[in-house]
């Protein structure tokens, strides 16, 4: 079962037939259909499904009774406690996303790499996301944010809810659970909202996105035959790419659980038109980052460690370069964090970390120069053209973050980068040269993306493009949902059809 | 009330073209039985022509089989070598072409058994030797025959005198499959590619109708069951069939150092016996490579053994139970040369004919 | 401890916090509307708040305070 296969639609449709009819019952439904959604996704095979079961049953249990324990323990206990817990459940992660490539690693240096076989759990599907998830339930009631809860099932729906189990958005419990307990009544106008939300991700996924990836596959495979103006332009289609594919799966999953009533955190905000590359990152996969934010930074922060360093910096620097140093520290922490829950990778943790990071301290440090600069120029900051100047700026030097994700491994990003600039215009080939790209597939991406930009502009400026639709008149939204459908059908990339062969 | 009328008034018009289209157009013959009206035209003595390029061959073919008459002068199986094989050649007007593309292991299997199911005995099986039969790297991925198997099963039961349970009808139509199918998006774009390479007026005759005229340019089905190829593909030249031969991958249907599957060849000679028990003559014919593509083969003789090893096989199954074996895969023996086919296997009808005397009636 | 004198004690705070004397501070006012409460300045805002007022502000309320008058009541909640 994928988000685009005919089970998932039969499986939504039925879910929905029986969540209506419940009643009461509804969170019950919502658990039932989140466990066999979480099997149904995974490979079928026995040994792989007990290990889901033993991961799904752990961490419940875990977060369920942990919450319980915590919330009556006192005073240090209660943070050792939490702590622990905490520990516990971050296990999961580790085992599942490093250990084996860990050990893997070491055991090859003694020559004997296939020892740790048995740790290769394989990655397991949304283990990154609704452990978070977890750890967040578990802090919070360390904090006294609220009672822990006593029913189970709550827990279980929480951190298993189907539709934010492939990838986010990270969730807190305090936003879900009224939700979840909540009785829905049928309401026509929301799922029109959901299913039209739901569209609007299948558009930019299948319409879009996997076109924009056939020009980053032609070039990056084949780096060495492009130019680097070339290059540059695969990348900022990588970025669009991967923009359309992510916020696209999360309006799928969004618009699915808009179907149940149960409003999911946004993901993105017009993440393009940001300022600053700060501001990208509180406009691009916001519930990672506010997660970090909360759980990993503010505690961080307000350790006594970091007060007294900010106290001592600010005596020896004075106060504006004082508060510099423990803000940068923090910051490093942050995107540590960052770049190993990407995965840990080299490249990863360079293009999701390091880059970003490093890009912030200098903006950080260099925006002095700014000011300086604009206000000699006599540039207004709230003008449109100097605004429309900083997205740009944000988007280029986000560029070279994308390089290192797009070429899959440290060094040879480098190579690209060393590349680009020693062959900034001289290519042998076109940049649609080795793929299958029409005309036609370019007015689809490039009218698309028009498409896709306007509704983020207008979600910049705090409006939407579904409001603006439902002011209009029935007929209005019918062509425009109806058209809509039409280029999904007619263009979609959905593969082809199995019983479609020829004779010969 | 009035905000669900306008929901479904929102979404319902779409999801009712989807199916429609998939539905009406249905190029793959999902929703539609033609395979059986197809085969009664055909048995009525008409020439069909086949609208989609896709229709599916092993209907017609199995529905063909339910009509037949009891008693049959000759029967052709195999690939699509043989598929031109028709009554002028044969000489006889109670013979039918069962040959379908890339019959594999399983097609063969299952047709034989539904001849033997139906209780049809021929007097002569043409057997076209093939590697789809013989190699189990192809017959392992080719799935079409999947309806089928339960037919090759009560085959394979039969020919090694096992108590065969005549296999239930299977349904052909698989009802999880149709549903899937009407609302399926890819299904749609195949509707939309088929109008879009054979026109609009593809829509009124869309996937099969009688042979009338002369006029058309299109393939078509002889009243026995055997193939006529379009006139497109008919015109091509000596240099195509080259161009053909060198892009023609060997290392698939030439399994690349693979070998003729023993478990293949324990069957073929169960058949053979099991035929000759029954008073049935087997014969077997080799198809020959166009001139090109034998000659790039043989240069990778080393790795492509099967090829050799298959006629080999033939050979001594022919000597053993004294079969008939016509032709031979080395088009030297055949005389033949690129441009007397019509890409780099199969040999052109007329030339086929002058091959052998076919004609043992 | 009335309003008003927390009021007068936080905007200390916050001038002193944002090296800006001319900060005045409304139920509603926001990180929206002073230049540099980011989200790092917060916590410093918050451990200059915790010290003025000597006591600690729970962290979950550290997160989920949206304004100036939020953090009033809890000063004040506290302060009881």
């Amino acid at each position: 079962m994928t988000l685009t296969s005919f089970s998932f639609f039969a499986f939504l449709l039925i879910g929905l037939l029986v969540y209506y009819m419940s009643g009461k019952g509804q969170k019950y439904v919502l658990l039932a259909m989140s466990l066999f959604f979480y099997f149904a996704i995974a490979p079928a095979t026995l040994r792989y499904r007990l290990k889901l079961c033993a991961i799904v049953f752990y961490v419940v249990f875990l977060t369920y009774v942990g919450g319980l324990l915590i919330d009556r323990a006192k005073g240090k206990r209660r943070t050792i406690l939490t702590f622990f817990c905490i520990g516990g459940l971050a296990a999961v992660l580790f085992v599942t996303k490093y250990f084996y490539n860990i050990f893997t690693g070491i055991a090859g240096l003694f020559g004997n790499p296939g020892a740790f076989e048995w740790l290769n759990f394989g990655s397991v599907i949304g283990v990154s996301y609704f452990i978070l998830s977890a750890i967040g339930y578990l802090t919070d009631v360390c904090w006294e944010s609220y009672p822990a809860e006593k029913n189970p099932v709550n827990i279980g729906v929480f951190v298993l809810y189907f539709p934010q189990v492939i990838s986010g958005p990270v969730t807190r419990f305090s936003q879900m659970n009224s939700q979840f307990c909540e009785k829905t009544g049928f309401d026509p106008d929301r799922i029109s909202h959901g299913i039209r939300r739901m569209l609007w991700g299948y558009f930019k996924k299948l319409v879009i996105s996997d076109r924009f990836f056939l020009i980053v596959n032609a070039v990056y495979g084949d780096y060495t035959a492009y130019s680097g103006w070339q290059i540059f332009l695969a990348t900022v289609c990588y970025a669009l790419r991967l923009y359309t594919d992510f916020s696209g799966c999360m309006d799928i999953v969004m618009g699915a659980s808009e179907l149940f009533g149960v409003s999911l955190p946004e993901n993105f905000n017009a993440p393009f038109f940001s300022a600053t590359v700060q501001e990208f990152w509180q406009r691009w996969h916001i519930t990672l980052g506010g997660w970090f934010k909360d759980y990993v930074m503010y505690p961080l922060q307000k350790t006594k460690g970091m007060i007294e360093l900010g106290k001592k910096c600010k005596k020896r620097f004075g106060k504006k370069a004082g508060k510099k140093i423990p803000f940068y520290l923090a910051m490093v922490v942050l995107w540590f964090g960052i770049g190993l829950w990407h995965g840990g990778a080299g490249y990863y943790f360079i293009a999701s970390a390091g880059i970003p990071f490093l890009l912030m301290l200098l903006g950080d440090v260099l925006s002095p120069l700014f000011e300086k600069v604009s206000n000699a120029l006599h540039i207004r900051k709230e003008s449109g053209i100097f605004k429309t100047v900083c997205f740009l700026r944000t988007n280029l030097l986000l560029c070279f973050a994308w390089v290192f994700v797009c070429a899959g491994a440290t060094g040879r990003g480098f190579r690209i980068l060393g590349h680009q600039a020693s062959h900034l215009l001289t290519g042998e080939r076109s940049v649609l040269g080795n793929t299958t790209l029409q005309a036609l597939d370019l007015c689809l991406m490039f009218g698309g993306m028009a498409v896709v930009l306007f509704a983020d502009y207008l979600q910049y400026k705090g409006k939407s493009l579904t409001d603006l639709l439902d002011a209009k008149p029935f007929a209005l939204r019918f062509l425009a949902v109806n058209a809509e459908i039409l280029v999904i059908l007619f263009y979609g990339l959905v593969g082809s059809s199995a019983f479609i062969y020829f004779q010969f | 009330m009035k905000k669900l009328w306008l929901l479904l008034a929102l979404f319902l018009p779409a999801l009712l073209f989807l199916m429609g289209v998939n539905y009406f157009l249905d190029p793959a013959n999902i929703f539609h039985s033609d395979g059986k009206q197809i085969a009664q035209a055909l048995m009525q003595g008409n020439e069909v022509y086949i609208g989609s390029g896709n229709t599916d061959e092993r209907q017609i073919k199995k529905n063909m089989i339910s009509l037949m008459p009891k008693e049959v002068d000759l029967v052709v199986v195999g690939p699509s070598l043989a598929m031109t094989i028709d009554r002028v050649t044969v000489g006889t007007e109670n013979m039918y072409n069962l040959a379908l593309s890339g019959a594999d292991y399983y097609d063969i299997l299952a047709q034989l058994g539904m001849l033997e199911e139906q209780q049809v005995k021929p007097k002569k099986i043409l057997f076209c030797v093939d590697s789809t039969f013989f190699d189990e790297a192809l017959y392992g991925q080719m799935s079409r025959s999947e309806t089928l198997k339960p037919y090759a099963d009560y085959m394979l039961q039969v020919i090694s005198n096992q108590d065969a349970k005549k296999p239930s009808g299977t349904d052909w139509k698989n009802a999880k499959v149709l549903v899937q199918q009407i609302f399926s998006v890819t299904y749609f774009q195949a509707c939309v590619d088929y109008v879009k390479s054979n026109g609009l007026s593809s829509l009124q005759n869309m996937r099969w109708s009688i042979r009338e005229d002369d006029l058309s340019e299109n393939a078509y089905l002889r009243g026995d069951g055997s193939w006529v190829y379009n006139r497109a593909y008919q015109s091509a030249t000596g240099e195509t069939v080259q161009k053909n031969a060198q892009e023609y991958n060997i290392d698939y249907y030439f399994t690349k150092d693979g070998h003729v599957s023993e478990s293949s060849k324990e069957t073929f000679e169960q058949l053979i016996r099991y035929y000759q028990g029954q008073g049935v003559e087997v014969s077997l014919f080799l198809c020959p490579l166009s001139p090109s593509l034998y000659t790039r083969v043989e240069n990778q003789k080393e790795s492509h053994m099967l090829l050799w090893e298959l006629e080999e096989f033939a050979c001594r199954m022919a000597e053993n139970y004294d079969l008939e074996l016509y032709g031979s895969y080395d088009p030297k023996q055949m005389g033949v040369t690129d441009a007397d086919y019509y890409d780099a296997r199969h040999v052109r009808h007329e030339v086929l004919c002058t091959f052998f005397d076919w004609k043992t009636y | 401890m009335s309003r008003e004198e927390v009021y007068e004690r936080l905007t200390a705070v916050f001038q002193e916090v944002f090296d800006d004397d001319s900060i005045e501070l409304k139920d509603e006012t926001t990180s929206e509307d002073i230049e540099d409460w980011d989200s790092f300045e917060h916590i410093n805002l918050v451990v200059a708040v915790e010290t003025e007022f000597s006591f600690k502000i729970p962290m979950g309320k550290v997160i989920t305070m949206k304004n100036v008058g939020e953090m009033v009541d809890i000063i004040l909640s506290l302060g009881k």
